[in-house]
């Protein structure tokens, strides 16, 4: 298969001409240089659910959390860990789209990574972000640095979110060290404390061949680093579930069954950002049908990893249905979650493992819904995990107020996972005003493929 | 009623009054280890009444613990010779001085009331206290004492990863001597 | 930890001897042999029950416990040092009279729906007759709870307690996770039991060096170690009226609900004491007694106890 992308990326591109990559320059710039009423409206909007998820958590955290917060003793975990999970799952994206595809030679990364790598970058932040809200008592967040016991998977889980955080920043802004230069010299009318981040941050770029060389070595060890990163920062982050005694949770299976869902959550985000970068940005030339045919097949694969791997977790115990199982399986299959269940395997594996298969369907549009139910699919899965895991302890639980057996999120709780999505869509959106979204350079690199010549893109 | 109630509490009074009159003597307790062979020890309680031996007295042994008392064996009346035998266990954990209390009770005696007596004895066994120093290393132990190979295959790895990125962030800065000049 | 032990020097015994009210002492006569050099008189009078049952008063300094120079010499961390507290719990004399639930809650001073022992009704197949089942947190001696703590918040003493340093706690509730018996409880801040945190603030806490009531932290039940290490029994045992928590020091190789003393070792092999969930590999510090030949028939509960949110 790889081999045919290949022969067909060399077939498909021409070489360009200075006068194209101006216009490509003209194009990718456009973001940058001017944003428009409804953008300006998006931006406000998503500040504004930021501000009431802030809001919410300064409720949260001032007033008592038994009244702000539906959490209890069973259900101690709520809807903050499994969008933590989902968050962590997301980023993943990074690793996937930008890094595996590098480094495997399939030249239709060039225009993605750059939005993969900062939906990684902006998604890790916000799973910090949702585990802070989860803490009982977050003006203690230091403890961990000073008391921090390397036993525990929760630290595990902070040394490599930090790391991969790291990493991910680093190479998001390593490859656009050209690009800086580019919006430093064509740039116009923007403010100058703009203009002299771009200065700083193009590190004195002047596109030497010696500069290429470095720059491209660095993006190389970056970008072998960061995928056992993104590997190991999802398997733990399993592992925190994992390491437990609950019959629910306790499987081996459920670092690679986390990556495998991760790695369908990353597919499928990255086609409703495309598919929505595309379109706003009016980069159709650059995100192109082809793209979107080449992820409707790695979202058809992607599901049937996913689904393989469900299949592991969740029929091989129900085969057995032992004592520790039966409750949980059976609340799942036929009981109370059923319905919610049922959907999400429909949405979140189902449809994108066999739908994509007909050729008409990995057009734009309907790949972009499919790919958007995956990703709310995504998120209730995450949600299914950690939540019915929950209610089904050892012991019964027996003689409790009845929000202690039931747990449905509260309004503050919704709020603030709602600010959560908010300010990782505003992250994306402020940096594709201030950086260009698709890296000029590694697009109008990969036109030039076959040929031996660095062009130096002033 | 009135004269109802305190003909009762006169009568109760007078046999109380009696009933002290009847603990008017009072006795005493000794107690004592015999060895009967190397396993086996007997713990002879000598009841005493003004230096006479008492005979038909109920005895209970007890073992002082950190709760409460621990009995040895149900009562055992003392024979003609004063003297309550007990088979003495010798594998009762000894206290933190290395000793076992050893307390001997009569209750409610018809004659004598209530009165005891205690012997301290080093008959027992000494509880292992090894895991007091020898606290070892483990996953659940705490920070100080997590396992060597946690702690090197930790720093091993989060060295590793962060030297590189040292390294290729300290790159990135060295880029501005690669200009054309 | 210079924290917590200013915290545990601030205990004040004997208050806590007279509201523990039924404390248990043995032979208060010899205590000069065993803490020798500690005994002065302090003018206060505690109430204490003797093994025969009497409630007497006497000098608090005559108690079977180390004097509060002696407890503060040791850390929190580290437990009461010769000991190794143990519990066992007799099936067959459970009649769900739930008086060992609230001597715990008045004990720590928390309200219902919080329980550090809870008394559930279990049956362990169709055909199998139902039993009342106490449980507190079991101290396990291999406990997944201090595996999994990221701040050494909870963490295992040398007297065999599990112990959570509420000062530490930052609430990520891990522990929580980890725990299969459910043992645990987060303090949320429930407005009632905030309000009525504060009015008895002077009596919260009574046997527990660490505090059990800072909000957005994990609390459980501790064995009351402050008090067990002054041969007071645990609330949970001595408010029992069947006799059915037997409680003791297995280092000593006895266990006393209050009345009856036992030899542990004994008593596990006559009546086949067993741990709960013995393949979890947690090994547990509280043992059961099988529910065989019981004291009562069983009754079905009738009353919902915590029923208010």
């Amino acid at each position: 298969m790889s081999e045919k992308i290949i022969n067909e990326e060399k077939t498909t591109y021409e070489t360009f001409t200075q006068e194209e990559y101006m216009v490509m320059k003209g194009d990718l710039l456009r973001p940058v240089q001017h944003i428009g009423k409804w953008g300006k409206i998006w931006i406000g909007f998503l500040i504004a659910v930021c501000l009431a998820g802030v809001y919410a958590y300064y409720i949260q955290e001032t007033k008592s959390k038994y009244v702000t917060v539906s959490l209890r003793d069973y259900t101690m975990w709520g809807v903050y860990i499994s969008n933590f999970v989902f968050f962590v799952a997301l980023s993943l994206i990074g690793v996937l789209m930008s890094a595996v595809l590098k480094l495997t030679h399939f030249e239709w990364y060039r225009p993605l990574s750059r939005i993969a790598e900062v939906i990684a970058v902006a998604a890790i932040m916000l799973a910090g972000v949702s585990i802070v809200a989860a803490m009982g008592r977050p003006d203690r967040l230091h403890y961990l640095l000073l008391h921090g016991r390397i036993q525990s998977p929760i630290v595990w889980d902070i040394i490599v979110i930090l790391t991969y955080v790291t990493t991910s920043i680093i190479l998001l802004f390593i490859p656009m060290i050209p690009s800086m230069s580019t919006c430093k010299n064509h740039l116009t009318g923007k403010p100058k404390w703009q203009m002299k981040m771009y200065d700083i941050l193009s590190f004195g770029w002047e596109g030497t061949p010696a500069q290429w060389k470095s720059l491209k070595k660095s993006v190389k060890i970056l970008t072998v680093l960061v995928i056992p990163l993104g590997v190991s920062i999802h398997t733990v982050t399993a592992w925190l579930f994992a390491t437990t005694l609950r019959s629910e949770w306790d499987s081996t299976n459920f670092g690679a069954y986390f990556v495998s869902g991760a790695f369908l959550l990353g597919v499928a985000g990255m086609i409703v950002a495309i598919s929505v970068i595309r379109k706003t940005y009016k980069l159709e030339n650059y995100l192109t049908p082809m793209h979107f045919d080449k992820l409707g097949r790695a979202l058809v694969m992607m599901s049937f990893i996913y689904i393989y791997f469900n299949i592991n977790e969740y029929l091989v115990p129900a085969y057995k249905m032992s004592g520790l199982h039966a409750n949980h399986l059976i609340n799942l299959f036929v009981g109370e979650e059923a319905l919610f269940y049922w959907s999400v395997v429909l949405f979140g594996m189902v449809i994108p493992a066999t739908l994509p298969l007909i050729p008409a369907v990995r057009k734009p549009l309907p790949l972009t819904i499919i790919a958007f139910g995956v990703v709310i699919a995504a998120w209730f899965k995450r949600y299914l995990i950690v939540i019915p895991g929950l209610a089904h302890p050892y012991l019964p639980i027996q003689d409790v107020p009845a929000s202690w057996k039931h747990y449905t999120p509260s309004l503050i709780e919704m709020t603030i996972v709602a600010a959560t999505f908010a300010a990782m869509l505003l992250i994306v959106t402020i940096f594709s005003r201030f950086f260009p979204i698709i890296s000029v350079w590694e697009v109008a690199e990969g036109k030039l493929e076959g040929k031996d010549e660095i062009i130096n893109y002033k | 009623m009135k004269k109802y109630k305190f003909i009762i509490g006169l009568l109760l009074a007078l046999s109380f009054g009696l009933k002290s009159n009847a603990q008017e003597k009072t006795a005493n307790m000794r107690i004592s280890f015999e060895k009967v062979d190397s396993a086996n020890t007997l713990c002879k309680v000598l009841v005493t009444s003004e230096d006479k031996p008492l005979a038909e007295v109920a005895v209970k042994l007890y073992i002082e613990r950190l709760f409460g008392l621990l009995p040895i064996k149900d009562e055992v009346t003392s024979d003609e010779n004063g003297f309550a035998s007990f088979e003495f266990p010798n594998n009762i954990p000894l206290n933190e001085n290395g000793l076992l209390n050893v307390i001997a009770k009569v209750e409610d005696d018809d004659n004598y009331g209530s009165f005891e007596a205690n012997a301290e004895t080093t008959i027992g066994v000494k509880p292992d206290l090894s895991f007091l120093t020898k606290r070892e290393r483990s996953i659940s132990a705490g920070r100080d004492r997590a396992p060597i190979y946690f702690i090197i295959a930790s720093i091993a790895l989060i060295s590793g990863i962060w030297g590189t990125l040292i390294y290729v962030v300290l790159r990135v800065f060295k880029l501005k001597k690669l200009k054309a000049n | 930890m210079k924290e917590e032990k200013e915290e545990s020097n601030r205990r004040n015994f004997l208050k806590l001897g007279l509201l523990a009210g039924t404390a248990t002492i043995a032979g208060f006569g010899l205590k000069n042999k065993i803490f020798a050099g500690d005994i002065e008189e302090t003018g206060e009078k505690v109430k204490v029950l003797t093994t025969d049952g009497r409630v007497v008063e006497v000098d608090s300094s005559m108690v079977a416990h180390p004097s509060e120079a002696k407890l503060a010499q040791f850390n929190v961390r580290e437990g009461i040092p010769g000991k190794k507290f143990i519990m066992v719990i007799d099936l067959a004399r459970c009649a769900n009279a739930r008086k060992c639930v609230e001597g715990c809650q008045s004990m720590h001073g928390m309200l219902p729906p919080i329980e550090y022992i809870k008394v559930k009704k279990m049956q362990d197949s169709d055909l199998g007759a139902p039993y009342w089942f106490p449980q507190t947190c079991y101290q396990c001696d291999n406990p997944p709870c201090t595996k999994v703590c990221p701040v050494d918040a909870t963490f295992k003493r040398s007297d065999g307690i599990v112990g959570i340093d509420s000062d530490r706690c930052i609430g990520c509730k891990f522990c929580m996770a980890a725990c299969p018996y459910s043992a645990r409880t987060f303090n949320f801040g429930r407005p009632e039991q905030k309000e009525f945190s504060e009015k008895h603030n002077a009596d919260k806490d009574k046997c527990c060096a660490t505090k059990s009531s800072t909000e957005g932290t994990v609390s459980k039940c501790d064995f009351c170690p402050e008090s067990s290490a002054k041969g007071i029994l645990p609330s949970c045992v001595s408010e029992c009226p069947n006799g059915t928590i037997f409680f003791g020091d297995e280092l000593e190789d006895a266990v006393t609900n209050g009345e009856e003393t036992f030899r542990l070792s004994e008593l596990l092999k006559k009546r086949a004491g067993y741990r709960q969930f013995e393949e979890l590999g947690t090994k547990p510090r509280v043992y059961y007694l099988p529910p065989v030949e019981r004291n009562f028939p069983f009754e079905e509960a009738t009353e919902v106890h915590n029923q208010v949110e």
